[in-house]
């Protein structure tokens, strides 16, 4: 039978909260007490009873006990805390990263460089607090690789829900998307919640997940902090930035130094021609577009666009313009050249795209590391990389965020579309320390195109001083 | 399901509403076009299948439409691997020789000695299994325009509420399926009787919609659609956001609609048997499944069946079968029912489905029963006078 339940707010008992699908439901509430007032609380006319979202939980039983009121709470249903066999051992910076989020208050974001250890700050969170665990992470890839090392360090099996796989542990790592449709189930079962790179937070997209999550303890994983906005909705979500490191004060000792070599490279004649041909046909669609709207979005433009048969072959001209740069002639022989001079090193190549890795693939026999390539070879080519049998990993997005690569000496940059902090992660990738280990990493940018902007905003933002443009 | 992207291309809005670009009998040539386009590419790389379909899609009379159309076709036509050797071995063996300083040729050379194949074949198995790499197969079913233009605007419908942040339905018939599903999802799903018709107006929304505007029920409420063809009557309003802008989509009777599987008749065989064994003992009554909600405290039941007398219509049972129970629930559902004056209803309870220990509240009409329901038990109690 399929009815609507409402029941009768009862004078006489304790205020009664329930956890209803990522919220907190109070059906039942004596009547002297004010519940409107509470964190987050609000009146629902839907069901007859009063309503907070799930991460309200301890402010909302903090602020009842303050009162005097008495409160059936059954809001948790924790999982058992995990058993852990060993704990892991961190480095000086990462110990004072988890005091300073200890002292906050079990909330915060701990902002480390890329290939600095989060990961490891992250577990040992989990060490420290032993208590269940969920674990956001942007990819399945980095489920995968969360619960090696999960399993690795801590000596316990990490369930692992994404991908159509959904298994509930102690210790779960979950993807953003399989967090965002599940954690109406998931949100009161752990008691900490771990945000990998949680700068993807605190936009409104996916926020809803952290809402919904009732685990009072928060920590987030970056490398690359957003800017304050001015809603602090992060600072919300999961706490404000406790600890914060930039490269500079890790490389040398706990990174290893870099020098960036910049090539600037030509297009042929006839890729000229073309890249000139698309170029012009999709600026002076802008053009018109800027002539008409004062301050011009590039979304607001897109739909603009969408609406004329001209528009719509400037906006194809504009992605066919971005995949002949992706891999031109010159690159594509560059990095044939770059690969052979640094035959004995190990090297990792970026691409904006993953047409564009799998071209490198085929053309330079480089091992694409892709999210089309499976757990299992991915982990055995990454092994092979390690000891060396592998000499060259090329990849558009997978390497960039989190992934723990192996220690590589040479970072080939063929193209990228997702700016500084793209670019910060992937320079990251190199900078695993080694004992007189000084990394290179050559960017490969196209003269005479939207390129050279794009790599001197990317310079920017990597600081000054370690730079050359040949 | 087609990509946001596609699908919107198809909306505009105009005057804050969404007005939507179906695709129609009149699309049939340009989707003719776009399935033989597919039939002549069977056995070749997915690649060239999308690239060849979208500079079609942007050359036909309505680039919006047809690159609906094409996502979906992507779909139907399905891929596999080809390749003189499995991939995953070509790479191992390839990648791991290129680590030598060799020339390319050389390395797939020994690349096919080693794996027993040509250099060209190892070539072209490198990246056979990714998906741009598949080649394409053939439906098993043929594809029709109307197909493919039926399955489109269920994307595109689907998109758009998957945008939605608020839903109401006004529908006549099989309301109970909406309301059945929206509960399975999730969903929070109010209930009113519309007052100047036979319909009822559903509001579905999720629990967290009462703080903010979130799509995150979007799914639930797209999967909809299919169940509205099997209403007599519907009108889908939506709050959606469409190209950043808040507009409101109206689905209704008319529109074009992919209808699902029927929604299912019974819930359990239980409901199926005592619906076939009731009417053959009982020959003087009619067993009507899902019979109209009543109102009750404030809200809808949707009782499971009406018995009703076939001389003497306004000899009525309402009639309730619960599966798992705790007294607290009986004694709920009792109290509602008594609060919305439901005399006649009779309670079939699963005496082995018991989940708690409470003493069972008082009430009379409570058959009990276990694995089926004995008609004659219900007989006796709408026909005491025949007892």
């Amino acid at each position: 039978m399929d009815e609507n339940t409402n029941s009768p707010p009862d004078p006489t008992a304790d205020v009664c909260l329930e956890f209803d699908r990522g919220t907190l439901l109070c059906r039942r509430w004596p009547r002297a007490v004010e519940l409107a007032g509470l964190p987050g609380m609000r009146w629902d006319p839907r069901v007859q009873s009063f309503r907070a979202p799930g991460r309200f939980h301890g402010p909302i039983v903090s602020a009842l006990t303050d009162q005097g009121v008495a409160v059936v709470d059954v809001v948790r249903d924790p999982l058992a805390p995990p058993g852990l066999v060993r704990l892991p051992e961190l480095r000086s910076y990462q110990s004072a990263a988890l005091d300073a989020w200890s002292l906050a208050g079990h909330r915060g974001v701990v902002a480390l460089p890329t290939g600095s250890g989060k990961t490891l700050v992250g577990i040992a969170a989990i060490a420290r607090q032993r208590c269940p665990t969920l674990c956001l992470v942007p990819t399945r890839i980095l489920v995968e690789q969360w619960s090696d090392v999960i399993g690795g360090a801590l000596g316990v099996e990490a369930g692992r829900f994404g991908d159509g796989v959904r298994e509930v542990r102690p210790i779960t790592v979950a993807t953003y998307e399989s967090a965002y449709r599940h954690m109406h189930q998931l949100g009161n079962r752990f008691d900490l919640l771990i945000v990998d790179e949680v700068h993807h937070f605190g936009r409104g997209e996916r926020d809803e997940s952290l809402e919904m999550c009732v685990a009072p303890a928060r920590l987030g994983l970056t490398a690359t902090p957003p800017a304050p906005d001015g809603t602090n909705r992060l600072e919300q979500l999961v706490g404000p930035v406790v600890y914060a490191l930039p490269i500079e004060d890790l490389t040398g000792t706990f990174l290893a130094e870099f020098d960036l070599v910049e090539l600037r490279l030509d297009l042929t004649a006839e890729e000229r021609r073309v890249h000139d041909a698309l170029r012009d046909c999709f600026t002076s669609a802008w053009r018109r577009f800027c002539a008409l709207v004062p301050s011009p979005e590039w979304s607001d433009f897109m739909r603009w666009a969408a609406r004329t048969a001209p528009g719509r072959e400037a906006i194809r001209a504009w992605h066919r313009c971005r995949s002949l740069l992706s891999l031109t002639r010159a690159k594509s022989e560059t990095i044939g050249a770059l690969l052979g001079a640094h035959c004995d090193s190990r090297s990792l190549v970026f691409t904006s795209t993953a047409e564009a890795a799998h071209r490198v693939a085929v053309d330079h026999l480089v091992m694409p590391i892709t999210a089309s390539i499976k757990k299992a070879e991915r982990d055995a080519m990454l092994a092979a990389f390690r000891g060396g049998e592998v000499r060259a990993l090329v990849s558009a997005r997978v390497l960039n965020e989190g992934y723990d690569v192996p220690d590589a000496d040479v970072g080939i940059v063929v193209g990228g579309s997702h700016g500084v902090r793209e670019h910060t992660q992937r320079v990251g990738r190199l900078l695993r320390p080694r004992p007189g280990k000084r990394a290179l990493v050559y960017e490969l940018v196209t003269r005479g195109t939207a390129e050279t902007a794009q790599a001197e905003r990317r310079r920017h933002g990597l600081g000054p001083g370690r730079t050359w443009v040949l | 399901m087609v990509s946001a992207r596609a699908a919107l291309g198809c909306c505009s809005v105009h005057g804050g509403a969404v007005v939507v670009r179906y695709l129609t009998r009149s699309d049939a040539p340009a989707l003719r076009e776009l399935i033989e386009e597919c039939e002549s590419l069977v056995g070749q790389p997915v690649r060239i299948l999308a690239q060849r379909l979208e500079d079609k899609a942007a050359a036909g009379p309505s680039p919006s439409a047809s690159r609906v159309a094409t996502e979906v076709l992507r779909q139907v036509f399905g891929s596999e691997v080809r390749a003189a050797v499995s991939p995953v071995r070509a790479r191992a063996v390839v990648f791991r020789l290129a680590s030598c300083r060799q020339e390319r040729s050389t390395v797939l050379e020994r690349a096919g000695r080693q794996l027993g194949v040509s250099a060209a074949q190892v070539a072209a198995a490198l990246l056979a299994d990714l998906p741009q790499e598949r080649r394409v197969v053939a439906p098993a079913a043929p594809v029709t325009p109307e197909s493919i233009a039926l399955r489109s605007n269920l994307g595109i419908q689907q998109a758009l509420l998957q945008r939605s942040t608020r839903v109401a339905v006004s529908v006549e018939g099989s309301s109970r399926a909406i309301v059945r599903h929206a509960k399975l999802r999730g969903l929070i799903c109010t209930v009113h009787r519309c007052a100047d018709s036979d319909s009822m107006l559903l509001r579905l929304s999720g629990p967290l919609s009462l703080f903010r505007r979130t799509r995150l029920y979007g799914r639930a409420t797209g999967e909809l659609v299919p169940l509205l063809a099997w209403c007599r009557r519907f009108r889908l309003t939506a709050d959606c956001v469409v190209h950043g802008r808040p507009a409101n989509f109206v689905l209704s009777t008319g529109d074009p609609i992919c209808p699902g599987n029927e929604p299912r008749r019974y819930d359990s065989r239980l409901e199926k048997r005592f619906a076939r064994e009731f009417a053959s003992a009982g020959p003087a009554w009619d067993v009507v499944r899902e019979p109209e909600p009543v109102e009750a405290d404030g809200t809808l039941i949707f009782p499971d069946f009406l018995l009703r007398h076939r001389d003497d219509p306004s000899r009525r049972w309402l009639l309730e079968i619960v599966g798992f129970w705790t007294a607290d629930y009986l004694r709920k559902k009792l109290f509602r029912l008594r609060g919305a004056r439901i005399a006649n209803l009779i309670l079939c309870v699963d005496a082995t489905l018991r989940c708690s220990e409470d003493d069972l509240p008082e009430a009379s009409r409570v058959v009990w029963f276990r694995k089926s329901i004995d008609p004659t038990h219900i007989l006796r109690i709408v026909e005491p006078e025949a007892a």
